[in-house]
């Protein structure tokens, strides 16, 4: 399910927009020169990055956070972003060293998410590893 | 549209320019963008006087960001004529610009014509058999350039980069205020770890695959000193072997054109120092996490209106990439 879907609007929904821009950018790639064909597929790239989040359930974040989160009893109600910052604080002040094994996989975890939108291709390539 | 951004308006004022220097009586001619960069315009266009014309490039800053870790144009400059006179190989330094120039801060070089784009270097046919040497001629010209006094450049040991190398990218990032707890761990493991770096030399500060031109004959020159700085020599040799520059082929540690041992002993044998294997793998991830950072400094350019542009914009979530190396390698999962 995707986000416009549940927002009654009318069709096309979101994705398939996103897909309309991308399918004319693709049409006008061949035609552009250097700068101009470069900047369109970064184009091409960020419609796609787009249309993966929207795809991706909208707590997708939550998964890998709630491990980190249990890892710190972080009982505290924070955003997503508070906690973040308040985890880098804690990294930086030296309060994990006895825990960085633990931490080094969890954050693999956590950042595996943000690539799985950014890039899944590059989880999955054999050749990358 | 009456600024640099309009070619029409930014041609008139190079003619203007290069009259200025060198006479009524030369023209320019084929005026090309090349790039927008990170923090500067580079223009290329012909002097014609009589019927030989000369190639040259305009680098101008166009963002003198306070947040920028960029050398200043001058600086750039002055870094360009000292590795000139020393024979490395980069384009020729022609003339500052002025004030009267009504251009900003930037200088003119010789163009120099060639092949820049790493992917191509790395998996085009054409350049496949050239690796072995673009190697050879990497470990040679990083050699000699560590050899030049970094004094001739003043104000160059002085910059951060070269006091307090992890220092200056923890202030860099502190700047963008976006927590990245991949970031804040490798700082933290960067520290745990730091080697003794010893000698503080000349360093080019962005040596790799797609800083330089080459042709089928070799590396012709070496582009973008804007991040030259003094430090270890192992930081230049992490730098180059570091993952983000192997473009698919990651069996080709070596800036994509080789393994890290055969480049070890082609340094070792250019400079006559030995190259410290494990040092050299600390800076690869030091490497890794400065690159990281630069995305980040990247996409913030872009969404604070600095410069606007889609190549910046994916930086902001090229930025995790980088982060899923940096953890893999700290890991030992990736090489």
């Amino acid at each position: 399910m995707i986000w416009s879907a549940r927002m009654f609007n009318d069709p096309p929904n979101a994705s398939e927009l996103l897909l309309t821009v991308r399918e004319y950018i693709e049409q006008l790639l061949p035609d552009l020169e250097r700068q101009d064909k470069y900047h369109g597929l970064c184009c091409t790239y960020l419609l796609d990055v787009v249309m993966r989040e929207l795809e991706e359930p909208p707590n997708i974040g939550n998964h890998s956070n709630n491990a980190l989160k249990a890892l710190f009893n972080n009982e505290d109600e924070l955003s997503e972003t508070e906690f973040m910052s308040s985890l880098c604080a804690s990294i930086r002040r030296g309060d994990q060293d006895g825990n960085l094994d633990r931490l080094l996989i969890l954050l693999t975890s956590h950042v595996s998410k943000k690539v799985r939108v950014s890039n899944p291709d590059y989880l999955d390539a054999k050749d990358y590893l | 549209m009456q600024n640099d951004d309009n070619i029409e308006y930014l041609s008139e004022k190079i003619r203007v320019c290069i009259k200025r220097r060198f006479g009524d009586d030369c023209e320019i001619a084929d005026i090309e963008l090349a790039t927008l960069g990170g923090s500067n315009r580079t223009v290329l266009f012909d002097v014609v006087r009589g019927s030989y014309p000369l190639r040259l490039v305009l680098r101008q800053e166009t963002v003198p960001s306070e947040y920028s870790p960029f050398l200043p144009s001058d600086m750039q400059y002055r870094v360009l004529e000292v590795v000139y006179e020393h024979g490395i190989p980069v384009p020729r330094p022609v003339f500052e610009l002025e004030p009267a120039d009504n251009l900003g801060q930037g200088y003119v070089v010789t163009a120099v014509p060639g092949e820049t784009l790493p992917k191509r270097l790395i998996n085009s046919a054409e350049y496949v058999t050239m690796r072995a040497r673009f190697l050879q001629q990497s470990a040679e010209i990083l050699a000699k350039l560590h050899t030049i006094d970094h004094v001739l450049v003043p104000g160059l040991s002085a910059l951060q980069e070269s006091s307090d190398p992890l220092g200056a990218q923890i202030a860099l990032y502190d700047r963008y205020g976006e927590p990245h707890p991949a970031i804040e761990f490798a700082f933290r493991y960067l520290a745990k770890y730091e080697p003794e770096h010893g000698a503080k030399n000349f360093l080019h500060g962005d040596f790799r695959n797609g800083n330089m031109i080459v042709g089928t004959e070799g590396i012709r020159v070496l582009l973008d000193w804007e991040c030259a700085h003094t430090g270890s020599v192992m930081e230049e040799i992490g730098w180059f072997c570091a993952r983000s520059w192997r473009f698919g082929r990651v069996d080709l540690a070596a800036g994509g054109f080789g393994d890290r041992e055969t480049f070890y002993r082609a340094y070792e044998k250019a400079s006559g120092n030995l190259v410290d294997r494990e040092s050299s793998r600390w800076w690869e991830i030091f490497g890794v996490m400065r690159w990281a950072i630069y995305n980040i400094m990247q996409s913030h350019g872009h969404l604070s209106g600095e410069r606007r542009s889609p190549a910046f914009a994916a930086c902001g979530r090229n930025t995790g990439i980088i982060e899923y190396d940096l953890l893999k390698i700290i890991a030992k999962e990736f090489d």
